[in-house]
């Protein structure tokens, strides 16, 4: 049986503008705080969920139902596009935006995010098992979209071994939600 | 479980679970993506796994605060569903044609009157300034060290190799007693890494804050958070860089400072200069 969010994008796909705006009226603020905490911007983030669901539009008949869900289909598209801002374009601004603009975040406590995570989420209690900074490099990472460099900065971990060192906190919490 | 559910769990080599899981987190370089791409369109057991994770890091997604969509935004999608602006065919497509619209924004944003918050953040400003502004003392100190601080730079020549490009602005960050505590680099392509030389006792509960300071009308502003000295990639990307720009690490509570502006005490500061 397909969720609401995969019957829109079947319409999507079948070229029905009004699916696209039932998918952005229940998940356009979602999408939105998504993208908010990745980008911190308001118009960067309002950039991100405009493009995403341009792109949603014209490739919901590459969306295959038997390949994944739409919500996490969904919100790949949106975190890429984020992300790709983040990480390419925002570089090259302009940079004279009011400082009021920006989202006061920065500071927002990745063990308060995973507390946050429902009970009945695998995800929550594997994190909960690993040591405090490794859960905290996941949450930071998928949350606010930090890079690896970012991290290592972060949690005072030489750049040299982040990499090796978060691949051995996902395979750890792979384990778990086996 | 709903429909989609993906097939279940064949031996993927560990090397391509880390790899699945990277992926779905956004980890991964724009090469390593399109590679990734790929492989999961041939390989259908690494589908699955980055699907898994994607499932399973969505849930993070649930913990979002939903936030107040502006009341045009719809509109705004739908004119550019009208106007057949193509963004790309590829979901991670590069889109050089939402430039303008981008830009267009921004400059409405700068046309924004200053919101009311800024009466507060004036008098924070204000603190700052007083801090900023009684640093000059510094700078004599700061003269007499430039010598032996380029002779450290020059020695610094093989990892500037190592970054395969030399950076175009340099700043040598000295202590009060005039001891080089840290060079920053700022590469062409947006890069700023700060290569530590020297290394501070963090209490227990503190953290270093990096900072930096373009205008002093707009304060200083964080660009990173370490625990201890090490190497580290600072976050500069949207902020201006130029030549002798203030750069200065400070002593934090746990976290970074709770105002946004340096509060503890300065155990490093200097200047950027332009490589010539």
């Amino acid at each position: 049986m397909a969720s609401d969010l995969e019957q829109s994008l079947a319409l999507c796909a079948a070229g029905d503008k009004s699916a696209l705006n039932a998918i952005y009226a229940k998940e356009g603020a979602r999408m939105l705080g998504v993208a908010l905490r990745i980008l911190k911007r308001r118009s960067l983030a309002e950039d991100a969920v405009q493009d995403a669901f341009v792109l949603v539009w014209r490739n919901a008949d590459k969306f295959d139902p038997a390949k994944g869900s739409g919500t996490t289909w969904l919100y790949t598209v949106l975190r890429n596009r984020a992300l790709t801002i983040l990480r390419t374009e925002s570089r090259a601004e302009p940079t004279d935006m009011p400082i009021g603009e920006e989202i006061a975040d920065e500071r927002e406590n990745p063990e308060e995010t995973i507390a946050r995570l429902s009970d009945a989420e695998a995800l929550k209690h594997c994190l909960e098992k690993l040591e405090p900074k490794r859960r905290m490099a996941i949450a930071l990472t998928y949350v606010h979209g930090l890079s690896h460099g970012e991290l290592a900065g972060k949690l005072g971990i030489p750049l040299g071994t982040i990499k090796s060192w978060l691949r051995r906190s996902l395979l750890t919490l792979r384990e778990c939600l086996q | 479980m709903t429909t989609g559910s993906p097939p279940s769990a064949m031996p993927v080599p560990q090397h391509l679970q880390a790899l699945a899981a990277e992926f779905a987190l956004g980890l991964l370089s724009t090469t390593e993506a399109d590679q990734a791409t790929e492989l999961a369109a041939r390989d259908v057991h690494f589908a699955a796994e980055v699907e898994r994770w994607r499932r399973h890091f969505s849930g993070f997604d649930r913990t979002t605060p939903m936030a107040t969509l502006p009341p045009d935004l719809w509109s705004r999608i739908e004119a550019r569903l009208a106007d057949g602006q193509v963004v790309g065919d590829q979901l991670a497509d590069d889109a050089p044609s939402l430039e303008t619209s981008r830009s267009r924004e921004l400059r409405d944003a700068g046309r924004l009157p200053i919101s009311s918050g800024e009466a507060a953040a004036d008098s924070r400003r204000r603190l700052a300034g007083w801090i900023w502004n009684n640093l000059g003392f510094w700078r004599i100190g700061g003269l007499v060290a430039t010598a032996a601080a380029i002779i450290i730079t020059m020695g610094l020549g093989s990892q500037l190799q190592q970054a395969r490009s030399a950076p175009v602005l340099v700043a040598i960050l000295q202590t009060p007693d005039n001891q080089t505590a840290a060079v920053i680099n700022a590469f062409a392509d947006g890069r700023t890494e700060l290569v530590p030389l020297t290394t501070f006792t963090v209490p227990a509960g503190k953290v270093l804050e990096v900072w930096t300071l373009w205008d002093r009308q707009v304060g200083p502003r964080s660009v990173g958070l370490l625990q201890a000295m090490a190497s580290s990639r600072l976050k500069l990307d949207n902020l201006p860089l130029g030549a002798n720009q203030l750069f200065e690490i400070t002593l934090e509570p746990a976290g970074g400072s709770p105002i946004g502006r340096p509060t503890g005490p300065i155990l490093a500061i200097g200047r950027t200069a332009q490589r010539i």
